[in-house]
This record gives structure tokens, sequence and C-alpha cells, in this order.
């Protein structure tokens, strides 16, 4: 209640400053005027009585000031005054103030956009379910098509059979997808659009690819297993990013027909906003076409070893794992003999 | 002799005008005529302490303040004490005489 009326008081004295002044004035005057009268009923003439006033008190303009600086509302006062001089100082030097206004503006910028980096490469989390539980197969990151033995044991690039190996024989994984180690470019045409075709990123992914993400789409439906077979009509899925961009979130491009690579694929569905594909890269995929689709020659032969692996243990799995002993052996151990045995 | 009044301790200030304004209500100039009399001239408090301590005491409710003619036939601002501050005297009355037989005790122990 007492800092209630504090405030009241303060603010009322604040917007009415002349009277409270005009009032305190006449109240120091008149405890001036009762104390010199006093003194001259003692004997003084009103010369002395007034000087002696004077000597006992004090200015009454530090009496004031005294008054005024007790109050919590002088503050704001004095911190007004204060940035009033100081934009006139800035404005007088407007030189100065453009030099220092652009290097805020520049480095209060710059911070922004690196912590707006950094929120979303490493803070944020992965637009997938439970991160912790996807595994992928692999100790390196070489790329593309291989045969053989790859550097000294390292291993990361798996062939069509094998992947349908691993995937089938290995229980642990509730999950075990597979997908190209390098992004085809696409040249991809809308279906009854007369304008030429365009270059895009796509990406071949298994048809299990968005299930052990745990990914859903934001509008139509993801890829699934079925669209990942031969007799299947050839599906794809868009990326947000692309949908928004290049095709204004248009939703009838979901279920339209684009013709890509010649092929006529149905446009089933849009991935989520933040998904841009199993890696962090400069260009991420616009589409997602099923492994099954992909004309070259290596599906289903067994030499050639050109996917990556991403697996999803469930939680018992993944609780049983220690650091020695994990799916970093795995590979190791059955790539010569897994691919010898199956081609 | 005039500085006297910020030997007080700031609660002290306000306790004693507290006091003063108890028996009727007074301006400015007679609190410190008063006080000055009830305490033999030991206390002087000068218009600064006053004033500040008067604001202070008024803006937590204590005292109110009007303007009236005084017996010279001018203008002076009366303070009067709030049934607030009648508690608050009281309260800080006790208080005080606590503190002073404690301090008593240990001087003369």
């Amino acid at each position: 209640m007492p800092l209630v009326r504090n405030l009241v008081i303060g603010l009322r004295t604040l917007f009415r400053r002349t009277k409270d002044s005009t009032d305190l004035d006449e109240e120091l005057d008149e405890f001036l005027e009762m104390a010199a009268e006093d003194k001259m009923r003692r004997g003084m003439t009103r010369g002395e009585a007034l000087r002696a006033v004077r000597l006992e008190q004090g200015s009454s303009d530090v009496t004031r000031e005294g008054v005024h600086a007790a109050r919590w509302e002088s503050f704001l006062e004095i911190c007004s005054q204060d940035l009033r001089i100081g934009f006139r100082r800035l404005w007088k030097s407007p030189g100065f103030t453009t030099v220092v206004v652009l290097t805020l503006a520049l480095g209060i910028g710059a911070t922004t956009a690196i912590f707006t980096l950094i929120d979303a490469v490493m803070l944020e989390p992965l637009p997938v379910a439970n991160p912790k539980q996807l595994y992928r197969l692999g100790d390196n990151n070489n790329c593309c098509v291989m045969t053989g033995t790859q550097n000294d044991g390292s291993f990361v690039l798996y062939s069509y059979p094998l992947y349908e190996h691993l995937r089938d024989h290995t229980p642990e994984f509730k999950q075990l997808a597979a997908f190209g180690s390098f992004l085809p470019d696409l040249s991809i045409r809308r279906s009854g659009d007369p304008a030429s075709a365009q270059p895009y990123k796509g990406e071949f992914v298994s048809g299990n690819y968005f299930e052990m993400f745990g990914i859903s789409a934001f509008a139509g439906r993801t890829l699934t297993p079925q669209d990942d077979t031969a007799p299947a009509p050839p599906a794809a899925v868009i990326s947000y990013h692309t949908w928004q961009t290049r095709f204004g979130a248009d939703p009838s491009v979901i279920g339209a027909t684009f013709i890509i690579n010649t092929v006529p694929y149905a446009i089933v569905g849009v991935a989520p906003p933040r998904f841009y594909g199993d890696t962090l890269r400069s260009d991420p995929p616009d589409f997602w076409l099923p492994l099954a689709t992909d004309p070259d020659r290596w599906l289903f032969a067994a030499g050639p070893e050109w996917l990556y692996l991403i697996g999803r243990f469930g939680p018992e799995v993944q609780s049983s794992f220690s650091s020695g002993f994990g799916l970093r052996s795995t590979p190791k151990r059955r790539p010569s003999s897994a691919t010898t045995r199956l081609s | 002799m005039a500085d006297k009044a910020s030997d007080l301790i700031q609660g002290t200030l306000d306790m004693l005008i507290l006091k003063t304004l108890a028996l009727e209500p007074m301006h400015g100039y007679g609190i410190t005529v008063r006080l000055e009399q009830m305490s033999k001239g030991t206390f002087r408090i000068n218009a600064g302490s006053l004033f500040v301590a008067l604001q202070r005491l008024q803006r937590s409710g204590l005292i109110k303040s009007e303007w009236k003619a005084t017996e010279n036939s001018r203008r002076a601002k009366y303070y009067i004490l709030r049934q607030q501050g009648r508690k608050r005297l009281d309260s800080e009355t006790r208080e005080w005489g606590r503190q002073i037989a404690a301090i008593a005790r240990i001087l003369e122990a």
C-alpha cells in the first residue's frame, strides 16, 4: 500500500512539477520567515535576523535540491536530462554518430546471423524422432560407387543386396534404411507445363527411409516400402523448402505428375519444414525418390557399393550397447564375406 | 550544532517528528522549535533534514498536510498525524525503549 501511494504521489509530482516546486518554495520561505521573526522578537534587527537564519539553515537552494533528490522520480528526471544531453551531442557530431550506429548495427547483425546459424545447425534438435536411437553403419565418408575392399577395411558403402541382407538379418534394428551416397542431378518438368525442364537435386532412398527417421509428411504422405517395389507407380516426395521457394507452396503440387529425367512420377507429399535430408550439406535434395525407380544398373548388381545405411534401434537394444561393442564393428566383419556369398 | 540532526539515526528523526505531531498539527518551523524546546536545545533540526523527512513520512502515508492560515494571518503548510502514523509511533516508541534498555544493560555490565 505505501508503495502504491509513493508511486502515485511520485507520478503526480512528475507531471505537475511547477505546482509542486512553488509549493515547496512557499513552504521554505515561510519557514525562514518564521525563524527570522523569532529572532527579531529576541531583539535582532531584521537584517541581522535574516543573516543568522541563513547561517543556521544553509542555502535554501541546497535544501530544495535535497528534498528533490530524495524522491524516486527525480531519478527519472535525471535520466531523461542525461538522455537529452546525449542525443544533442550525437546530433552535433553526425560523423561520429554514423560510425557508432553502423558499428553497433553490424556487430549486432553479425552476432545475430552467427547465432541463427549455430542455433539451426547445433542447438535445434534434428527434426527426426529419437535421434539417439539412430546409428549410421560405417566409419568413413567415402562417396559414390566402389567395389571390393574399401580403404583397408574401413567401410561405409553398401551394395543393394548387402543392404537387403543386413535389413532382413539384423533383428536389432527396428528399421534399417538405405540411400544413395551421392545426389544425382535431376531434370524436372511439371507434366502439362509448357516451360522447359529445370535442374534439381534428388536422392534415391529406400521405401522405409522416412519411417526410419520417424518423419511424417507436412502435406500428403511420405514414401512407403510399397513405393519402393518394381511394379509400383513411381512416386516422389518434395522438400518443404523447394515446395515453398520453387513452387510457391502451391497445394496442387501434391498429387501432380512431374516428369523426372523423362519418367513420370506422382508427387505424393511434402517433407516437413526443417527436414533437409540425412546429411548436412549446402545443396540438399529437392526430391526424394524410391530406390526401385533408380535407372542405374548398380541397383540390383551385387558388386558396386554405393549406398549409405542408417538404422534405428529399438530402445531395449540401444540401452544394452556399450561404447566398445557396437555397429562400427558390424560392417568391418561383414563386407567381403557377405558380398561374396550374395554375388 | 546546526548539523546535529544529521547525527541522528534516520528513524529517530522520523519518530521524533511523529511524536511532535501527535500533540497537535503543526507547520515545519513549529516542529523544529518544539523539538528544540523538548530536547532543551540538544537537537536542532535544519530545514534540509526536516523537509526530506516530512516528504518521506507523507509518502509513506503516516502524515498528511494542508495549507492553513497562521496566527500571523499568513499561509503555512500544516502537517497532521494520520491513524497509521499514530500506530507507527507507538510501535517505534516500544522498540526504542527495548533498545535503550538493552544498550543500558550492556553499558552497565
